[in-house]
């Protein structure tokens, strides 16, 4: 039995090429400046080397605090249930290239996406 | 429908529910939601190759139902659904194409479901950090969905050898 037919090639190569023009036009090359949205509205900016933590407070009862803390970024809690954003690990201006999610943290369920980008 | 349909309509809803469960605790990368081996929406695919369309819908919308109430909430609902829509979409059309095999109808699938999630997460968030998601998503789709479907592809071999199939198209 034939496992894949050149059609089947053309579809797996389409994709991938999609792939990789999604990671080119997509993936950021990050930076010093942390930029913490809600939704699509830009809540607070702030050096990464600074630190300070970041509470935000939705009305809806969603909580999350964001810390910076020697150079990095990372979600320290969040009320959500999955907790991905608190898995997806810290930030740093070098680690953008090897992390799934390039130069964002993102706490889906509540609407909160974290940002290391140029100032 | 017959009882030997609705006994294979059972079957298959409860292979997919099965599966979605148990697929929780295999982890591939447990940061990013929406990456999973998608062994559940493989149940999908053996729908679009041994039942009719109809049936396969059918079967598609009791997944997500079912299993929104059972395991992932009303959230997790919206983007199984968009998931589902348009991977079924995706694979009945590629299904109907000359040349184009299991494997490519499996890769199509896998795709498409993710572009399904993205596109909820995109209008939930309202943020282009979803578009970040993107390449790994569609990396992870390319892969799984592959390898599925090399798994499908025997699995359905064997299921018709079986006299599974034989009614597809009634």
């Amino acid at each position: 039995m034939k496992l894949a037919g050149k059609k089947d090639m053309i579809i797996i190569g389409a994709a991938l090429a999609v792939c990789l023009a999604a990671a080119l036009l997509f993936v950021g090359s990050g930076g010093n400046e942390v930029r913490i949205y809600v939704g699509e509205e830009l809540y607070e900016e702030a050096s990464l080397y600074i630190d300070k933590t970041i509470v935000i407070e939705q009305e809806n009862g969603c909580r999350n605090e964001i810390r910076i803390e020697d150079g990095r970024v990372y979600m320290a809690y969040s009320t959500c249930e999955n907790q991905n954003c608190l898995h997806q690990g810290e930030m740093t201006p070098d680690n953008i290239a090897s992390r799934a999610l390039s130069n964002w943290i993102i706490c889906l369920p509540n609407r909160v996406t974290v940002e290391l980008g140029e100032e | 429908m017959d009882t030997r349909r609705i006994a294979r309509f059972g079957l298959l809803t409860a292979m997919a529910l099965t599966l979605g469960y148990f697929e929780r605790f295999i982890p591939v990368a447990s940061a990013i939601p929406g990456i999973k081996l998608g062994l559940a929406n493989t149940v999908l695919l053996y729908g679009v190759y041994l039942m009719d369309g109809k049936s396969t819908w059918l079967l598609m919308l009791a997944k997500v139902v079912l299993s929104g109430f059972l395991f992932s909430g009303l959230s997790g609902m919206l983007y199984s659904l968009a998931g589902g829509v348009l991977s079924l979409c995706a694979m009945l059309l590629l299904r109907k194409a000359k040349e184009i095999g299991i494997i490519g109808v499996s890769v199509g699938g896998a795709v498409f479901h993710n572009i399904g999630q993205i596109t909820v997460a995109c209008m939930v968030v309202q943020s282009r950090a979803v578009l970040s998601y993107l390449p790994v998503l569609m990396m992870s789709a390319i892969i799984t969905g592959a390898l599925t479907g090399v798994m499908a592809k025997y699995t359905i071999a064997a299921l018709k050898r079986a006299g599974f199939g034989e009614d597809k198209g009634e």
